[in-house]
């Protein structure tokens, strides 16, 4: 991990120095950034418009940013975090690359929209993680947001405290908890549509599907 | 389902997603934003609460102290032009990040060397330091003994326009195998060196000749190549002593690299190095001219 926060030293000290700089490291991170907010909201359109407000808050304030023995790609998550929290808080947003533009900007709005169609696609393909997912969100974000770093963005417990700005115990209390509240979340609507399926008269092999987990 | 089963599927997604399009629009919005409080204000920033007890009448005292400030910030020595080492790296970065892709990459071609990467190994440097042209030259400075010790080959690094040396002498043979012959064969014969390059100047003080009659070396030639007019210098990871010339743009344009320069003991060592650096291909021939 010391190799990246030298290497992102650098870029941050040149974007502090020349703002255009700041594209090495939207470069480096953009596709990190697009594809946890695609895995967290699976909203492809969401996710982009958290892309935007995440780089353009981080380009506003880079010269604020303090290092915290953690790469810069942990601001740049905890950014992306709380603009997933403020989402479940308040679902209606803006839609920021629009915002960000000036009037005369050119969104190309057709390249984009099928790219969003293309990651709706890519974000719904695999049936049992959207499952997983939907059980995912009934959690508190809390639980969502160590889950999700520690096995989808493969963070150490080390970073995710950087990035949610809380101690590695908690981490690995609010990972323990999260994993058996999420167990339970999916055990529920499986005994759902067995009950469902039972009165309907087809539920006695899915009871038993049930009992073996 | 089990909770191993769980983080299997939570994994399964890994990996990363692109969206090209968005991306480049994104990142043309993005910077063509105004960084937060860029401009006056943010300069005052670290006052306002000295404008903010009286926001519309400003005493004469308050006005008097942020002049004073205003004062000193514009007689501070990066206002005033005079960089330091580590914000002439910096420069250097923003410079290297700012050409484009094919740009950096003819650059690095000729360096031998990631240029990001020697910029940050540069400033990581504790020893990092402006070198002058005059230390360049002197420290540049190559001189090979012969086998017995009675002749020598001085390269000299830096002359007129200010042509590298950087991985000079790179023999079709390998460099070692050159030099070998070199010291091995040299007969005096007077001086070969004294060679102007049409590329850039490049002395070559020699008291040996080649008995071969040609050696080949490398050394800048390139379109895109331009002299360096700024030196930095530093020690590098391994131990080796570095000198990063940047053009009159803060671009690098060539690195070098020696364990020991100046030192015939090491020369070896220092040319399989040097080869690293190399740069272009020069010919000399007995007389000293250069093709």
């Amino acid at each position: 991990m010391s190799d990246e926060i030298a290497r992102d030293r650098a870029y941050v000290d040149a974007a502090r120095q020349n703002p255009e700089a700041f594209g090495i490291i939207f470069d480096l991170y953009y596709s990190k950034i697009l594809s946890y907010a695609l895995r967290r909201t699976g909203d492809a359109s969401l996710a982009q418009d958290i892309v935007a407000e995440t780089f353009s808050k981080a380009f506003k304030n880079v010269k604020q940013f303090t290092w915290r023995g953690a790469p810069f790609s942990s601001w740049l998550y905890r950014i992306a975090g709380n603009e997933i929290k403020m989402h479940l808080r308040r679902p209606h947003r803006s839609v920021s690359l629009e915002r960000l533009t000036d009037a005369g900007f050119d969104v190309a709005a057709q390249e984009i929209a099928t790219e969003r169609e293309l990651l709706s696609d890519l974000a719904s393909r695999d049936k049992e993680f959207v499952q997983v997912m939907k059980s995912l969100k009934k959690l508190g974000s809390r639980y969502q947001e160590v889950i999700a770093l520690r096995y989808m963005e493969e963070k150490e417990v080390g970073e995710i405290a950087v990035i949610i700005g809380a101690r590695e115990g908690t981490v690995r209390s609010l990972l323990s908890r999260g994993l058996a509240k999420l167990r339970q979340e999916l055990r529920a609507p499986m005994q759902q549509t067995a009950t469902e399926r039972i009165t309907t008269g087809e539920g006695r092999s899915v009871l038993s599907v049930i009992k073996q987990n | 389902m089990k909770e191993k089963e769980i983080i299997k599927i939570l994994q399964s997604v890994r990996g990363e997603v692109d969206a090209p399009a968005h991306r480049a629009h994104l990142r043309r919005a993005v910077l063509s934003q105004k960084e937060k409080g860029e401009g006056v204000f943010a300069a005052l920033r670290p006052y306002t609460h000295i404008i903010s007890m009286n926001r519309y009448y400003f005493s004469i005292g308050t006005v008097a102290a942020v002049a004073a400030i205003a004062v000193v910030v514009a007689m501070s020595p990066i206002s005033s032009g005079v960089a330091s080492a580590e914000e002439q790296v910096n420069r250097a970065f923003t410079r290297a990040v700012q050409i484009s892709p094919e740009m950096r990459a003819q650059l690095e071609g000729n360096m031998k060397a990631d240029m990001l990467e020697t910029l940050k190994e540069a400033k990581a440097a504790p020893d990092l330091k402006i070198m002058t042209r005059e230390e360049y030259e002197k420290d540049g400075q190559l001189t090979f003994s012969s086998a017995n010790g009675n002749q020598s080959i001085t390269v000299q690094g830096m002359a007129g326009a200010g042509m590298p040396m950087a991985g000079t002498l790179e023999a079709e043979e390998g460099a070692e195998d050159m030099m070998f012959t070199a010291s091995a064969t040299a007969i005096p014969a007077g001086k070969i060196g004294g060679a102007t390059f049409s590329s850039g100047t490049m002395v070559i003080n020699s008291d040996i000749k080649l008995a071969t009659g040609t050696f080949s070396g490398t050394t800048a030639a390139n379109s895109s190549w331009s002299a360096p007019v700024k030196y930095l210098s530093y020690t590098d990871p391994e131990g080796r002593k570095t000198v990063l010339g940047l053009d009159e743009n803060d671009t690098p344009v060539f690195k070098l690299s020696t364990l020991n320069m100046g030192d015939a003991k090491e020369m070896g060592k220092d040319m399989i190095e040097m080869k690293a650096h190399a740069v272009q291909v020069i010919k000399v021939n007995t007389g000293g001219e250069a093709k």
